[in-house]
């Protein structure tokens, strides 16, 4: 649509009113003033081509795309994360003993604090507290079944009733807790918030996972009383 | 059922690929790809020269910056 | 300074009336009342999804504010916010540019206009009820696509026929070139309809199992910002920086680059939503490179937009247009680079779950869609309505109300977001989650007063809006295109 060759658009930016008109009056001249009045000011200005070093960056963007696509692909496994899965490298060397109290303390923050608060005080009237609780300091047999199939029901927990229910965290439930984070975990709320208790141990649990078998619902706190 | 819907998606997929194909080489064959600054121009005509700012703050002079353009605007119809 | 008012009573446009300018004039006349629907709604949507938006703002540091009402709960009032934004104001803002443009840049006159006039009116029909069904507790559990599912058909039908409608104005085209923002154009409407199809199919009424979902959730929220908003704000800032400077954009070459490169990347990126989720990790690598190669298009619209502006900056202050859409533009390259980086690992460690993303997402759609938007908006309605913008005051309210609410917008919730994910990442001395959240409190007040500053410029904007309609023509202004007819013109030699 465009129409280089009319002398109509007289568009300069250093030139006067006057200057314009008078030019404007032979084509040729006007077409030559237009193309040299519009480039001067503006040096950048053109159809310039893309800069050759910006072909540079963008080889470099897809080299480092392409390193990145190859170091955490996981080897386009979908089960790259299983744990399962990299059994074989693991044996290469020797897994480093987890302390509990770092995995149990993960853990409780994940899952327990909502409830339970990560001051472990609990939630007056709603969620029973775990720093000083009898329950918690008390025997591991009663605290490893509830971690295992849940609890509901009315508890008194420190002097105080509480009727709720909590969820199991075994691994036959959605949470699908091992032995050994049971274990870490339970060992994590045994020695926080100045609670004194023995550690529990992976092979504890693991007893009382083969004494309890399975088990359909939640356990109520009297069918609990004789684990005491 | 859930595989005949994913068959679904695939084809709709490859459909796409394949207009995405379609499109860049009807470019190519149309050209497109040339004469590029022949088309960078094409928004401009008679009307709404190049060298012309066509826009401005209502019922206000526009600075000393602007004033050449709209000068030779305006003396194209004078 | 020496006015020269002679120059301006020399102009007759009456009696000079190239044959192009006629054919221009008759095009953006064919394409008014259409335009006037597609832009007016969107402005109503504005300023509603502006009054959920504060709402929703101020129930995030009081709480209790309205909380007894269900209707205005803030599970219900942030999503009506969102669905009235994106699909009432910015749909409806970016229909009504893009057949103006697509119309303008095929020269031909707008055909089948019965299609656009059925397609807008079921596309507001559906945004009003579908509001109305997410405050009435009717929306459906998928981020970006809320609305009840009795209104999805309505959306989808008037959605494809404003794509068919495109096609067809495209096919009509005369002249031999497609100007880059006809290639953004044709894509975004041919794009929409294939994302939110295969969203509704996957995610409403068959839906996929596990985690499936969540990836066609995020391919699709994602997409509808960079494959349908974000051509149609590259579209529009490619035609009207080069059209309003009078200058070529810097180079062509990299435009066309830019595109394919665009249309290559993007539907990869979203799954960067999902980084450290139960999917297959080669898909997140996937949608974090993906992401990275976004940087490509990036770079090459910055130098294009960046580089034709430039040694004409100045030009901002005289032309409302320039001076919103270069705003945008700044924000596209800003906004898409800090993307990028948000996509990285280490980087999404902190950032995912924080309100540091609800800036970002304001930051795409808002500073860089949105100003787009106001910006082709103030182009087309004098040429539209052949009258001048009543108040230049307004304009400037407008703008400096949106730029400056939305830059503290964004910047009080990215620090306030990147303090929150550090803390949240802290788990040696984990705080009480209750202890971030009050700590986030003070950047979230400074939202609300963004939010009011940016509803101060909707409301001017709205203002002008109506202004613009009902106010007289005067007598000078019978120019289809008004730039040659100015005022007064003041001659000041430098």
């Amino acid at each position: 649509m465009s129409a280089p060759s009319t002398p109509s658009h007289p568009a300069g930016k250093a030139s006067t009113h006057q200057l314009e008109q008078a030019a404007a009056s032979d084509a040729s001249i006007t077409a030559i003033h237009q193309t040299l009045l519009r480039e001067k000011p503006e040096p950048t200005e053109g159809f310039s081509p893309i800069p050759i070093f910006l072909l540079f960056v963008f080889s470099a963007l897809i080299f480092v795309g392409g390193v990145y696509i190859a170091h955490y692909a996981g080897d386009f496994e979908p089960m790259a994360f299983d744990p399962s899965r990299g059994k074989q490298v693991a044996s290469a060397e020797p897994a480093k003993p987890v302390d509990p109290m770092v995995l149990g303390g993960r853990l409780f923050n994940q899952n327990c604090a909502a409830c339970h608060q990560v001051t472990g005080q609990g939630v007056p009237g709603s969620f029973p507290p775990l720093a000083g609780s009898e329950w918690v300091m008390g025997s591991e047999e009663r605290l490893v079944r509830i971690l295992l199939h849940g609890l509901s029901g009315p508890i008194e927990v420190e002097g105080k009733t509480y009727n709720g229910a909590m969820p199991a965290f075994g691994p036959k439930s959605g949470y699908r807790f091992n032995e050994q984070k049971i274990a870490a975990v339970l060992t994590y709320v045994r020695n926080s918030w100045g609670n004194t208790a023995p550690a529990v141990t992976p092979e504890k649990v693991k007893e009382i996972m083969a004494a309890v078998g399975d088990r359909p619902g939640p356990w109520t706190a009297a069918e609990l009383d004789p684990f005491k | 059922m859930e595989w005949f819907a994913y068959g679904l998606l695939a084809l709709i997929g490859l459909l796409m690929s394949a207009s995405a194909v379609y499109a860049f080489f009807w470019a190519q064959k149309t050209g497109e790809f040339r004469d590029l600054d022949q088309q960078a121009r094409s928004i401009f005509d008679e009307t709404e020269p190049e060298g012309v700012v066509t826009d401005r703050f209502p019922g206000r002079a526009t600075r000393a910056s602007a004033r050449p353009q709209h000068a030779a605007a305006a003396s194209k119809h004078s | 300074m020496s006015s020269a008012p002679s120059l301006a009573a020399a102009i007759d446009p009456r009696t000079k009336m190239p044959q192009e300018r006629a054919e221009l004039h008759q095009i953006d006349e064919s394409t008014r009342v259409l335009a006037l629907i597609f832009l007016g709604t969107s402005a109503v949507w504005l300023l509603v999804g502006t009054i959920f938006a504060l709402i929703a703002s101020w129930k995030l540091h009081n709480p209790e504010f309205l909380s007894t009402q269900e209707w205005l709960t803030f599970g219900r009032v942030r999503t009506a916010h969102l669905n009235t934004v994106i699909y009432g104001w910015a749909t409806n803002a970016g229909i009504g540019v893009s057949f103006w443009l697509m119309a303008r840049l095929s020269r031909t006159l707008l055909r089948h206009a019965g299609i656009l006039y059925v397609s807008g009116a079921a596309w507001n029909l559906a945004v009003i009820v579908g509001t109305f069904g997410i405050l009435r507790g009717d929306g459906q559990p998928v981020e970006w696509l809320e609305f009840p599912r009795y209104v999805t058909p309505l959306l989808f039908v008037s959605y494809a026929l404003i794509g068919v409608w495109g096609i067809i104005t495209f096919r009509f085209r005369r002249g031999e070139h497609t100007y880059v923002s006809q290639w953004y154009l044709l894509a975004a409407l041919f794009w929409f309809p294939w994302l939110y199809s295969i969203a509704q199919i996957m995610l409403v009424f068959a839906p996929t199992v596990g985690v499936i979902q969540a990836l066609t959730n995020w391919w699709f929220a994602h997409n509808v910002l960079g494959l349908w908003f974000t051509p149609i704000g590259i579209a529009a800032s490619y035609y009207f920086i080069p059209k309003v400077l009078g200058k070529p954009i810097h180079s062509y070459h990299l435009s066309v680059v830019g595109f394919w490169a665009l249309a290559f990347f993007y539907n990869w990126a979203g799954v960067h939503h999902l980084i450290g989720g139960p999917i297959p990790v080669w898909v997140q690598s996937a949608g974090i490179v993906a992401s990275l190669m976004m940087v490509i298009p990036v770079i090459v619209t910055a130098i294009n937009h960046h580089l034709t502006v430039i040694g004409s900056f100045q030009q901002v202050w005289n032309s409302p247009t320039l001076r919103f859409i270069v705003f945008g533009a700044m924000n596209y390259t800003l906004a898409s680079l800090l993307g990028s980086a948000m996509a990285l690992r280490s980087v999404n460690s902190v950032t995912h779950f924080t309100h540091f993303t609800v800036g970002h997402a304001h930051h795409g759609m808002y500073s860089f869609f949105t100003m787009v938007m106001f910006g082709s908006i103030y182009y087309m309605l004098p040429r539209l309505l052949r009258k001048e913008w009543p108040s230049a005051f307004l304009i400037n309210v407008h703008f400096w109300g949106t730029a400056a609410g939305i830059t503290l917008y964004v910047v009080a919730l990215s620090i306030g977001g990147w303090i929150q994910g550090m803390q949240m990442n802290d788990v040696k001395n984990y705080p009480d989650f209750l202890q971030i959240m009050v700590a986030t409190k003070p950047w979230l007040f400074a939202r609300t007063i963004a939010g009011l500053m940016i509803a101060v410029g909707h409301i001017a904007f709205v203002v002008s809006f109506v202004w613009i309609l009902i106010k007289k023509r005067t007598v000078e202004e019978t120019s289809p295109t008004l730039f040659n007819t100015p005022p007064t013109l003041s001659l000041k030699t430098s």
